[in-house]
């Protein structure tokens, strides 16, 4: 399923469709502006409409052209869509914990972990990395261009 | 010759030791807030107003134009060398520069794109020096038809670079409107498409979008397949060959002209500019089968209209006191911060100081080339760290310049999100950069297109009644049908269109 430039581009039109509809749908639901000639609704129910169009158009010419569709879709094998779904949860836990724990603490644990699972390298050279992050964020990012990132419980450095 | 003999009393107080230390601590800042992703010059300079207040005034606003035109060198850096282009007008230099990084030549691309931000930015300042009065003049005959006429263009431009995809690059650009369309109304204030979320009523910024498209989705792509190096070839080049600079030179001069005219429009979005002279050079380019694959010339272009952008900016402001960004506007507060307010009073109370500025922005430049070549061999080493290195520094790098926008949490999960996104329109060949000038030029097309209509009592012909707006809709035409025929030309010879990424 979904491995032909044909089935993904079907599945994308759907997809696209089903958004413009969504949003076109959604914008009838706009309260009115002030003045002006015209209503706020008009720009998004536009193009929800023409999302809607273009995806519907792109799902039935893919669908129609059965000779130059079997180009296959560059999708990853089996393993690759592992290391995809672990690094994509790692990003998402990095946010998560920059949230929670604020940026250097949270990238002394992004860093070396990632060094580790994606390159199999030294606990030394990751901790490394990541030792030269902290202090980059810190002195750089905090000290020097005084950016008010969250620092979590390390609140008493700044 | 008035302008010529302001302007060497001018060079004889820009290199006073005094205004050459501001003007390059400008410089040294400037570059490092245009290679840092996110942060722009805007907060460099807000953030040394502060600083600015102890000084004179020569020195204070040398030290802040330079770091506005020093962000511009500084910002092509991370796009070449890992795909993070920092703004929205650094996107074509990304889509082009890293594809050279790939090929083993991230450093010639950083070094052509330092000489053609020289020699671009020289001459924008060369337009400042002798046409600035009359030019500003023309720049005032923009109103909001020719605006939207201008990011009409733009986004059609866009689009017909997709080549063979021409459909799906509308649809991409669809896709940037629709994001764009989230949160407050711009003339009217009322919630769309927020779904009852205080945090959508906000609206989603264009930086984390860029960043979740480029950044965000290279390091998921590289996960994917366990890279180890992010190099394709196993030759790797420091600096540009003569050859480089040869097949480029002529790109610059063009890209330095357009820049600095559309540098002088107020409110123009340096984006259209980067975004046009990138299409511009795909039409003159002798190899237009290299973009999308690494095309020098098409760095030399965008560098260039971004510098030759910078200059072109401070015709209003001197002129009429007028910004044409945010940053600019920051500055215009550090003249009135003083007591000065730029405009056609000051260029005549005010003379010596004026020239000052002007002289000391040809010496920043040269300071700027100076301090980057020799540089551009250290960052292009980069490319020899292994990707499970350079993946972290790249991930907490634009998260944290994404982050720093706007402080909010909210939008790191965005540019995650938009880095899925990113990674699906890889795969599904679908192009990126009509999404990302769409979602950047949204509000001002829509808010153009709203006071255009109220201007003309609903009548769509004001468009074409007025001649620079009438001349953008026909390029617009043609810039579709143009498109168009070049599918069908490639339909009939049954050839593949090469696909660029744009």
């Amino acid at each position: 399923m979904f491995r032909t430039r044909r089935s993904t581009d079907i599945a994308t039109g759907v997809f696209l469709a089903a958004l413009g509809a969504t949003a076109a749908a959604a914008a009838t639901g706009i309260g009115e502006g002030a003045g002006g000639q015209l209503h706020p609704r008009t720009f998004p129910m536009m193009i929800g409409a023409l999302l809607f169009i273009g995806g519907a158009v792109l799902a039935i010419r893919a669908a129609a052209d059965k000779s130059g569709g079997s180009k296959a879709t560059a999708w990853p094998d089996r393993s690759g869509w592992r290391l995809l779904a672990i690094a994509m949860a790692g990003l998402a836990a990095y946010v998560a914990l920059s949230q929670a724990l604020g940026f250097i603490i949270s990238s002394l644990i992004f860093v070396p972990w990632f060094i580790r699972y994606f390159g199999r390298y030294s606990y030394w050279a990751a901790c490394s990395c990541a030792l030269g992050i902290a202090a980059f964020i810190y002195f750089v990012f905090i000290r020097l261009l005084q950016l008010t990132l969250p620092i979590g419980p390390l609140s008493f450095l700044g | 010759m008035e302008a010529w003999s302001s302007l060497m009393d001018g060079f004889s107080a820009a290199i006073s030791p005094y205004n050459l230390l501001f003007a390059l601590i400008g410089c040294i800042a400037g570059t490092l807030v245009g290679v840092l992703p996110g942060l722009g010059p805007t907060a460099a300079i807000a953030m040394l107003l502060p600083l600015a207040t102890m000084l004179d005034p020569a020195p204070a606003i040398i030290m802040m134009a330079a770091i506005y035109y020093g962000a511009m060198y500084g910002g092509s850096t991370t796009s070449i060398l890992v795909n993070i282009p920092g703004e929205a007008s650094s996107v074509p230099t990304a889509m082009e520069g890293y594809q050279l990084t790939l090929q083993g030549r991230g450093g010639p691309a950083l070094g052509i794109s330092a000489i053609a931000s020289f020699l671009a930015g020289t001459l924008g300042v060369v337009g400042l020096t002798f046409f600035a009065p009359v030019l500003a003049r023309a720049a005032l005959a923009f109103g909001p038809p020719e605006y939207f006429a201008l990011t009409f263009l733009g986004i059609s431009l866009v689009v017909s670079l997709s080549g063979r995809s021409l459909g799906k690059g509308l649809l991409s650009a669809l896709l940037g409107l629709l994001t764009a369309m989230i949160g407050l109304d711009p003339l009217s204030g009322v919630a769309r498409l927020t779904f009852g979320s205080y945090q959508l009523m906000a609206g989603i910024d264009f930086v984390p979008i860029i960043m979740g498209l480029f950044a965000i989705s290279e390091i998921l792509v590289n996960a994917e397949k366990k890279t180890r190096m992010i190099l394709e070839g196993k030759k790797i080049e420091w600096l540009p060959t003569w050859q480089d600079i040869k097949e480029t030179w002529a790109a610059t001069i063009r890209s330095g002209f357009l820049g600095f005219f559309f540098g002088l429009i107020p409110g123009c979005s340096p984006a259209v500019t980067s975004f046009m002279a990138y299409d511009m050079e795909k039409r003159f380019s002798k190899h237009p089968e290299k973009f999308g694959k690494g095309a020098m010339d098409a760095v030399a272009s965008v560098e260039g209209s971004n510098n030759a952008t910078a200059s072109g900016g401070f015709v209003p402001l001197l002129a009429f006191g007028i910004p044409s960004g945010p940053a600019l506007a920051v500055l215009l507060g550090g003249f009135i911060m003083y007591g000065l307010q730029p405009g056609p009073r000051l260029m005549q109370e005010q003379p010596h100081l004026l020239w000052t500025i002007i002289a000391s922005m040809y010496i920043g430049n040269v300071i700027l080339l100076i301090l980057n070549l020799p540089l551009v061999g250290l960052w292009a080493r980069m490319a020899l760290v292994p990707f499970p290195i350079l993946g972290p520094f790249i991930t907490v790098f634009t998260l944290i310049g994404a982050f720093s926008l706007r402080y909010s949490f909210f939008d790191l999960w965005v540019a995650l999100l938009f880095g899925v996104v990113g990674y699906l329109m890889r795969k599904l060949e679908f192009p990126v950069a009509p999404m990302v000038l769409a979602t950047v030029l949204a509000s001002m097309m829509e808010t153009s297109f709203m006071q255009s209509i109220t201007m003309s009592r609903g009548s769509l012909l004001i468009f074409f009644t007025r001649p620079i707006s009438a001349a953008f809709m026909l390029l617009t035409v043609l810039s579709i049908v143009s498109g168009m025929l070049l599918i069908r030309k490639a339909k009939a010879k049954n050839v593949e269109l090469e696909e660029s990424d744009a």
